[in-house]
């Protein structure tokens, strides 16, 4: 069992389920899906996202911007939603955070009513996302105090940054899987404090092909391993503003 | 195909996030339509330099290396507003309330990716220095809000209002089909204190 804290900063967690080009979807799925989940979630709207393509066309890359539309069913308090997208099924859930305890119950929910929909034998993709904003109220912030996980700059370079963006992959072999973890800096809300963003994005190798029935298990350790990382990220200072509860 | 002819740190961050989400993606065997859609922070920083006419010489062989197809959009919403908050404020465009512009953009999210080409616009309008800020404005009488740019001169010209017609109508067609709405205008006062 992770720490847990009374203020975390947890700004958005992301469970997402990538379907393969073979299943079988049409645009009476979402309704059906909703029908199964509507007492949980019970608002349903729609939203436009938009994108970016590049295509490979007989007269060279052509670039497409179009929006697409998404179903989205919350929760009354509507900070948890799943979205229903083009062969696409994510759970998400912002700020506060409710712990994994009341979240993952809700992954289980909405996967279900997915699996009851229509036959699901593997996944091309899963992704469990935990992105947290981190506000320090300090108008002076030496990283090292509170991050694990930081910019490295050598004694022949200045100290003062005013940017950064840091990254890495972690392989974990074990469960095929890796998580690119990133640390930048942020706007943060309340002048005079300095915000970063601390994303922790876990998900199968390219290789590793999930059953379905197999899921919500991968989901479950790839959850412990996303909190091994984040509090091996933070340092004890951290830890005091985010008010961890014993 | 051309070389890439952007220069820019921010298209070098392109790049860089191109690489990031290639990794990310890889996917089975490439596509005949060697689809690609990019995604995730990266959007504000195409949408941008699309405007600026350079992302035709966008130089997508870097992509090869990953076999990249059928890219999707990444299922979070905070990470292309918060990319987006930080490009802003690297322009110096300043955001009083950065609380309220996450809660506006979390519910009206395809307005995350016009903010930035609607500054560009301004920028190259603008004759003379100006502070910007980007804000929601509440109406007190009606429940409803919506972005505003706030253009600030320390001495107004004469002709500002004329510049800021000019504005609205090029933005137009980027709010057009918006779920959002968003106004340019002034309030006249000189520019604010970002502290």
């Amino acid at each position: 069992m992770g720490k847990k804290y009374k203020s975390p900063p947890i700004i958005e967690s992301v469970c997402e389920f990538r379907l393969p080009p073979d299943t079988k979807w049409d645009l009476t799925i979402p309704g059906l899906i909703f029908e199964k989940v509507k007492e949980q979630f019970p608002h349903r709207e729609p939203r436009v996202f938009q994108e970016v393509e590049f295509k490979q066309g007989p007269q060279g890359v052509e670039q497409l911007t179009h929006s697409r539309e998404r179903i989205l069913f919350l929760t009354n308090d509507r900070n948890i939603f799943i979205q229903v997208g083009h062969r696409l099924f994510a759970i998400n859930c912002l700020k506060p955070y409710p712990t994994w305890n009341r979240y993952k119950p809700k992954i289980e929910i909405a996967f279900k009513a997915l699996t009851d929909t229509i036959e699901v034998k593997n996944l091309q993709r899963i992704g469990l996302r935990y992105i947290n904003r981190i506000e320090i109220p300090e108008v002076s912030v030496k990283l090292d105090d509170y991050f694990e996980f930081r910019p490295f700059l050598g004694s022949r370079l200045p100290k003062d940054m005013k940017n950064f963006i840091v990254g890495c992959v972690l392989p974990f072999i074990s469960m095929g899987a890796e998580c690119n973890l990133q640390l930048t800096a942020a706007v943060p809300e309340k002048h005079g404090s300095h915000a970063f963003i601390l994303d922790l994005d876990y998900f199968p190798v390219q290789s590793q092909i999930i059953p379905s029935f197999e899921a919500l298990n991968w989901v479950e350790k790839a959850h412990t391993h996303i909190e091994e990382i984040f509090e091996g990220c933070i340092t004890a200072r951290l830890r005091k503003i985010f008010q961890e509860v014993k | 195909m051309p070389e890439t002819s952007i220069s820019t740190a921010s298209a070098k961050r392109s790049e860089y996030m191109i690489r990031e989400i290639g990794q990310k993606y890889i996917v089975g065997e490439p596509s005949e339509s060697h689809a690609y859609t990019v995604l995730n922070g990266l959007l504000p920083l195409l949408c941008e330099q699309k405007s600026k006419g350079v992302i035709g010489d966008f130089d997508l062989t870097k992509l090869a290396p990953y076999s990249l197809v059928d890219i999707d959009k990444s299922s979070d919403i905070t990470t292309e507003i918060e990319t987006l908050l930080n490009l802003l404020v690297s322009k110096r465009i300043i955001i009083p309330k950065p609380a309220e512009i996450r809660r506006y953009l979390m519910v009206y999210t395809d307005m995350i990716h016009i903010i930035l080409p609607i500054c560009g616009i301004i920028n190259e309008k603008l004759n003379a220095p100006a502070q910007v800020s980007l804000e929601v404005y509440k109406d007190p009488e009606i429940k409803d809000e919506h972005l505003v740019i706030y253009m600030r001169q320390a001495v107004y010209d004469d002709k500002i209002m004329n510049i800021i017609d000019e504005i609205n109508e090029e933005c137009d067609g980027l709010l057009h089909n918006k779920s959002g709405w968003l106004i340019i205008t002034t309030d006249f006062k000189p520019p604010q204190s970002d502290k």
